[in-house]
């Protein structure tokens, strides 16, 4: 009678043990899936940070090609302006001539 | 009691089993989760950096575009003060013709020009306040009888006409006239003007 008693002793002290590694599996199984969410965030937020990082970076050389752009437009129409100002000059006095005659029906 | 250890050990080992499988099913949750996450994650970044590049882009070209018109502008303005320039000296040139020695030629070809587009038997001429002295009826009448083959009759208006220089030719019921004043023919011949001195000045070697 008491080693029957001593059987159920052992077999139910190895089930509160294995009910005992089961619930603190469970535990840690929580906490692992917990642990996920924070986990999801940084991943998230580092990404998005990598993301305007490389947008700024982006934006800084749109900006230098900008420069870049109106230096060549502006160098162009100097360019332009001069070639203008030049030919403006050389044939003020035959455009005026030009007009004159037109005013005064000459032609 | 080797029954009951081995009943022991059946209850650890199955409980061996359960913890592995309720650990393994959270890690394999979290790789998943994690993978899922991560993917999520880099299309966010793509993305992030997609629209930078597209805006980057557009906004490079509206400022391209903005600058040329910029540009163009400048080179529209200083064409237009060049051809102001000229256009106002020679108005100034036309308006002194009447302290040219041929000023009566260009009375005489106004008149003609008038005369020749009006086509009446009778017209009144109407000259700046004290230059009808310049030119008389008479030749006035000749010239345009040799132009245009038709004899007409010119008299000279009583009221003068407000201008520097010129004539304005016009039928005595005064229904049709041309204003053949420098002033009117600067007004007219503006476009004509503008295009005769633009090609002058502006035109590409």
């Amino acid at each position: 009678m008491e080693e029957r008693d001593d059987t159920m002793d052992r077999i139910h002290e190895a089930e509160v043990a294995a009910q005992k590694r089961i619930e603190k599996a469970e535990t840690k199984a929580r906490q692992i899936r917990d642990s996920v969410e924070a986990e999801v965030r940084r991943i998230t937020t580092r990404a998005e940070d990598e993301g305007r990082e490389e947008a700024a970076r982006i934006r800084a050389e749109i900006e230098r090609q900008r420069e870049e752009a109106v230096k060549a437009i502006e160098k162009d129409t100097q360019k332009r302006i001069s070639e203008i100002e030049a030919l403006g000059r050389e044939k003020h006095g035959q455009a005026v001539e030009t007009a004159l005659k037109m005013i005064l029906g000459e032609e | 009691m080797s029954g009951v250890n081995g009943i022991v050990e059946m209850i650890e080992r199955k409980t061996s089993e359960k913890v592995e499988e309720i650990i393994k099913k959270a890690e394999d949750y979290k790789a998943k989760r994690i993978a899922k996450a991560e993917e999520e994650a880099e299309r966010r970044k793509q993305s992030i950096i997609d629209e930078a590049r597209r805006e980057a882009q557009a906004l490079l070209k509206r400022y391209e575009a903005s600058a040329k018109l910029r540009a163009k502008h400048r080179v529209l303005e200083l064409k237009s003060k060049i051809m102001t320039e000229v256009l106002d000296e020679a108005v100034e040139k036309a308006k002194q013709v009447r302290t040219q020695p041929d000023y009566k030629v260009f009375l005489t070809r106004m008149v003609v020009e008038g005369a020749d587009a009006l086509e009446a038997p009778e017209m009144e001429l109407a000259f700046p306040a004290g230059q009808e002295k310049v030119v008389s009826i008479s030749e006035l009448t000749k010239a345009v009888k040799k132009s245009t083959g038709r004899d007409v009759k010119l008299t000279l208006s009583k009221e003068p006409v407000n201008a520097s220089a010129g004539v304005v030719v016009r039928t005595p019921d005064n229904r049709r006239w041309v204003d053949n004043t420098v002033e009117a023919r600067v007004q007219r011949l503006e476009n004509q003007l503008r295009d005769a001195v633009s090609r002058i000045l502006f035109r590409q070697k």
